[in-house]
């Protein structure tokens, strides 16, 4: 042992600063992430510059990114989210998966790889990458638009499909056609047996058990943590892949009111271990097995997204979607996902295939997603220019988007006195109230309430967007961090926003982003004192106003009997 | 591969179980992550963790270095920064004078007296959860001698490194770890905003950047052969924790640090081997030493520096546990191989034992205020009252204003146009002077103290509006023994109830007087009786102090 512990690492260390460097390079052209991540693995590995090799550290903080990438797929597999569009979701996700893979496979074998290898490049790329679809569709805020929706829902059917895939792949290489049955059918009926468990758990022990961690800040974190590493370690024990723990881990989780949190929770380590594992991706290749099927690459690329474009397309039509929402929706899913390279990475490690055609499929995730990018940010503008050609193609009766979930809506952070009796004053102007809140000793009480209820911190800014701040009518908030009143009132810069302060320095700079109106607590308990104590010389009136006051203090609102919560929130 | 997953997830479920309970009856988390570490340390061999375990020390110190508000600290942390030094330097020596005596060679004494002299709790526990406006002065002035310790932690740390581990000791180490304190000082105003300018609502990346902070700085650090705790620490001080970076940057590394806090702690756990005599010796010296010696030295010094005994006492009380710095010099100075294995076992032990008192004496701190006051300890601290009073010969009719920061100020500012005398009591030296300008009469002191009520002529007022968030403090004030009105702060109806029970002829419940008149407004607005225009106007007067008109 020595004090060198880290120092031993600084392969890990350039990896992240040169992740850190790209990655920011990627934010000025507005590419994702992972682009730069996976050009990481390229630049400072054996390819470029050779100064990273794979160490120890950087193996397994990678294997545990990917273990905690697919607990928060599942986590993030809310079916709720997709229930009223499930059908047609369901006919093109299936549809794409069959016609998808029968392209690529006539691709991959005219462009001369082998059957066992077309087959693998096609079982590869018929996902749509979430990061780019799920990023840049919700950057331009049109992830509750119905091709985002539709999108979105194909996303979690090809999350299934990919389960399916890594778990035949688990199998490893094995001759026998016999063997390989009674593997496969093993891994099923494994993976049944942790999802039996998984679905008791998420019925019976796992409510109570978040609902008690949910008390502290870390528990709730280190729980779900602990949670996760109980399934990957059962998979790994039963020689499954950890990714398929994971998923059934964070699919467990997935139905309770707390997975938001704990998903937004989850995610910056998330994000630093899954940098770690696509950077690491590149480390393992040399010059000549990326660059190996060059040509085959930029082919099949290019002829992969016009053929899916028309496949997608069809499937989407063939659904009922208007054509805007076939055409948007359709070009947001052209292009290799990196689940193309998890799975391909994966194949490489159980030796069906060899490191060159990690290669093309990396080659194939570095043209495709960064060009993809750019067409799906300007989708509108393409569409525009390519509407009148499919104009024929126009009809009735199309699938009509439904109404997001909050809309013309008044969202409220925190329940307290305050934020409680406002709910009761707004009840009509609205359509309807949300509450976010983070403590558990509410999620009963605001869950049955009438109210709609999200449980999270409304910092991540995927609690906001889940309650829809930037389309809210009423934002009203009694959180205490200013941080986070600010972004609030800037998120909703044409709602209404009535947000709590405890300082005036803290109210004016709230003032200056734009709130309506602050609630400073000292402020108005010395209007109140001040009518009380005006009243000193003459003690009938003053019994009377103290009267009052006592009374509203002990007893609830007074514009309903409805059960007030009894904690303070207002500081003074 | 399989044995680190299967270290990580015995690390984790242990310490989710135990978390569990700690969560259950509201006690402090390390010792039982310690205790996971115990357990844990049957089944899992540690060595495979310390890597992590060593990110982790990173992790925390950097964010203790990331939460420093630097201007508050040069605003008000004289007294706190004399207090801390005073008290760590007195203890650290008579811990090494202890730790000789035991027989110990003169680097395990220093470590004994740095274990007996640091306290703090600050780094990966309170720090960030009890972030509300209301907090009472004992609060403010322990989390600034807290900081005081924990920057001696990382003084320590350093003089370690440059004297003991380095391979030729050298005084020169200070002279680098300031120039990098200097360079990170500068990124943090020069640089930072213009860095991060461009990544808002990117927390991904913008966490990448906060990484590669530490890392450089880490790097840095090793390459001028200095302790990467102090590398980490510049690294935290390079980065601003103020809007928006606190939302995108600051919250997204805490939850990092949440990963790698449980493995620190309970790698810490996993390496205490069963207490022998010796430590059983060492560790009820400590004990003594954290729980007892710290406290009254803090409160006797803030005591003679003009605080009132039960400020004294609860600052001084906040302050009995063993700091987490001191783990972290425990655990280098066991890679490095130059602490006593009894010794290290004590420290950690001492560690756990202190931290669980210090949530008893921290839930009954007022009552053992109380207690210490009724024997006599704040009298034989050496208290005073009269020369910080200030009252007119014959006050009468006044209202008395117990505490003027959580709202006093307002209310004196509304009474000047009532024509009305005020008086406050208030126990925070250091807004006296501010007291001094706003109104001519006020008491400094202790509501326990009955000379307080003496001096405040409290048989000749018409009221006394209590505004302090402490309970006990309001308790007592319900408890006078007098038919003048009292009007205390609550904040909940049960607290409301229970106090108009027990006396109080008025409860000032802020949130329920915020919900009527912003309830009103907002009515008024729904209903069209007022523009929005108007509606924000309304709510700006609210806050608008009166004798400042033309102040937003």
């Amino acid at each position: 042992m020595s004090l060198g512990g880290i120092a031993l690492a600084t392969d890990f260390a350039l990896l992240i600063v040169a992740a850190t460097v790209l990655s920011y390079a990627a934010r000025l052209t507005k590419q994702p992430t992972i682009v730069a991540y996976v050009l990481t693995g390229v630049v400072v590995g054996p390819i470029g510059l050779g100064i990273v090799a794979e160490d120890q550290l950087i193996e397994i903080v990678s294997e545990l990114g990917l273990g905690f990438l697919l607990f928060l797929l599942g986590i993030e597999m809310r079916f709720d989210d997709i229930r009223e569009i499930v059908r047609p979701v369901g006919a093109i996700a299936v549809g794409q998966a069959i016609l998808q893979a029968i392209a690529s496979t006539a691709v991959a074998l005219l462009l001369g790889f082998t059957v066992f290898q077309s087959l693998m490049i096609a079982l590869a790329t018929t996902f749509g990458a979430t990061p780019i679809i799920v990023k840049v569709l919700g950057d331009k805020d049109d992830l509750k638009t119905l091709y985002g929706k539709t999108d979105v829902g194909i996303l979690i059917f090809q999350d299934i499909y990919l389960v399916m895939a890594l778990a035949i792949l688990s199998v490893g290489a094995v001759d026998d056609l016999g063997e390989i049955a009674f593997s496969i059918g093993r891994v099923f009926v494994l993976m049944g047996a942790i999802g039996v468990v998984a679905y008791l758990a998420s019925r019976y022990f796992l409510p109570a058990l978040l609902r008690a961690s949910a008390a502290n800040k870390s528990t709730l974190f280190t729980v779900g943590i602990a949670w996760a590493f109980l399934f990957i370690f059962a998979a790994e024990t039963l020689e499954l892949s950890v990714e398929i723990g994971a998923f059934l881990a964070g699919l467990a989780l997935a139905q309770l009111p707390y997975s938001t949190e704990l998903k937004e929770r989850m995610r910056p380590a998330t994000n630093f271990f899954i940098a770690v594992f696509f950077a690491s991706i590149a480390l393992q290749m040399e010059v000549d097995q990326l660059l190996v099927y060059w040509q085959e690459a930029l082919v099949a690329a290019v002829v992969l997204i016009v053929v899916n474009f028309f496949i997608v397309f069809g499937l989407f039509y063939s659904q009922r979607f208007d054509v805007e929402t076939s055409f948007l929706g359709t070009i947001s899913m052209l292009q290799v996902s990196e689940f193309s390279l998890v799975l391909g990475a994966l194949a490489v490690d159980q030796g069906f295939v060899e490191e060159g055609i990690l290669g093309f499929l990396s080659l194939m995730a570095l043209i495709t997603m960064p060009i993809s990018t750019y067409y799906v940010l300007y989708n509108r503008r393409i569409y525009a220019a390519v509407e009148p050609y499919l104009q024929r193609l126009e009809r009735e009766d199309t699938v009509q988007a439904q109404p997001v979930e909050f809309e013309d809506h008044a969202v409220i952070v925190g329940y307290s006195r305050l934020t409680a009796e406002l709910a009761d004053v707004l009840e009509n102007a609205v359509e309807e109230v949300v509450f976010v809140e983070d403590r558990a000793e509410y999620v009963e009480e605001l869950g049955d309430a009438e109210y709609g209820f999200i449980f999270g911190n409304a910092r991540h800014g995927d609690v906001r967007q889940e309650a829809n701040v930037s389309g809210a009518d009423v934002v009203v908030s009694a959180a205490e961090r200013t941080d986070v009143n600010l972004r609030l009132v800037e998120d909703a810069p044409d709602a209404l926003t009535i947000v709590a302060a405890t300082t005036d320095e803290e109210a004016s700079l709230l003032y200056e982003h734009g709130a309506d109106y602050v609630v400073e607590g000292r402020g108005l308990v010395a209007e109140e004192l001040v009518e009380l104590l005006e009243r000193l010389d003459d003690p009938d009136a003053f019994e009377r106003r103290l009267a009052s006051l006592n009374d509203r203090a002990r007893n609830g609102s007074p514009r309903t009997a409805a059960d007030a919560p009894t904690g303070g929130e207002t500081d003074v | 591969m399989y044995e680190v997953l299967f270290a990580l997830t015995v690390i984790f479920c242990l310490a989710g179980a135990l978390l569990l309970v700690a969560a259950e009856r509201g006690l402090p988390v390390i010792p039982f992550y310690l205790l996971a570490g115990i357990l844990a340390g049957f089944v899992i061999d540690e060595t495979a963790l310390l890597d992590l375990a060593q990110w982790g020390i990173v992790f925390l110190v950097f964010l203790f270095g990331v939460h420093v508000d630097l201007e508050a600290v040069r605003s008000q942390g004289r007294v706190s920064t004399a207090v801390g030094t005073v008290q760590a330097s007195l203890i650290g020596a008579l811990g090494f004078g202890a730790g000789l005596a035991f027989g110990l060679d003169p680097l395990n004494a220093v470590y004994f007296g740095v274990a007996g002299a640091l306290s703090s709790s600050l780094v990966a526990t309170s720090y960030l959860d009890e972030r509300t406006g209301a907090r009472p002065t004992y609060e403010r002035l322990a989390e600034s001698i807290h900081f005081t310790e924990d920057v001696l932690g990382v003084l320590v740390v350093l003089a370690l490194s440059a004297f003991v581990y380095a391979e030729e000791p050298a005084v020169e180490q200070f002279a680098v770890a300031a120039g990098m304190i200097a360079l990170a000082l500068g990124v943090r105003y020069l640089l930072f905003h213009r860095l991060t300018a461009r990544l808002r609502g990117v927390p991904e990346v913008m966490m990448l950047v906060g990484i590669s902070f530490v890392i450089g700085f880490i790097a840095l650090a090793e390459a001028a052969a200095l302790s990467i705790v102090v590398g980490a620490f510049a690294a935290g001080i390079a980065i601003a924790d103020d809007y928006p970076h606190s939302l995108e940057l600051v919250d997204t590394i805490d939850d990092l640090e949440d990963f790698f806090t449980p493995i620190f702690f309970v790698t810490v756990g996993a390496l205490l081997s069963i207490p022998t005599l010796e430590t059983v010796g060492y560790t009820i010296a400590l004990v003594v030493a954290v729980l007892v010696l710290n406290p009254l030295v803090v409160a006797f010094v803030l005591v003679r520096s003009g605080f009132d005994g039960r400020t004294s006492i609860l600052a001084g009380l906040t302050l009995d546990q063993v700091s987490a710095f001191t783990l972290f010099v425990a655990i280098e100075a066991l890679v490095a191989e130059t602490i006593a294995r009894s010794l290290f076992d004590a420290i950690v032990l001492a560690a756990a034992v202190t931290m669980i008192v210090a949530t008893y004496t921290g839930r009954h701190a007022g009552s053992i205020a109380r207690w210490l006051r009724d024997r006599g300890l704040v009298r034989v601290l050496g208290e005073s009252l009269e020369d910080r009073a200030t009252v007119a010969r014959n006050l009468d009719d006044h209202v008395i204003v117990v505490d003027f920061q959580h709202g006093g100020r307002q209310v004196l500012e509304a009474c000047s146009r009532l024509d009305r005398p005020v008086l406050v009591v208030e126990d925070n030296p250091t807004v006296l002077e501010a007291i001094s300008e706003e109104c001519d009469n006020y008491v400094y002191g202790d509501v326990l103290n009955d000379r307080v009520w003496d001096l405040a002529r409290l048989e000749h007022a018409a009221a006394v509006v209590s505004l302090t968030p402490e309970r006990d403090r309001t308790e007592t004030v319900v408890d006078l023994e007098t038919d003048v009105p009292r009007i205390v702060r609550v904040d909940g109806t049960d607290a409301a109830t229970e106090f108009v029970e027990r006396g109080a002829a008025g409860v000032i419940y802020p949130d329920a007087i915020a919900a009527e008149r912003v309830g009103d407004d907002l009515e008024a607005l729904l209903s069209g009786d007022v523009s929005r225009e108007e509606f924000t106007r309304r709510g700006q007067a609210h806050f608008e102090t009166p004798s400042e008109p033309g102040e937003r």
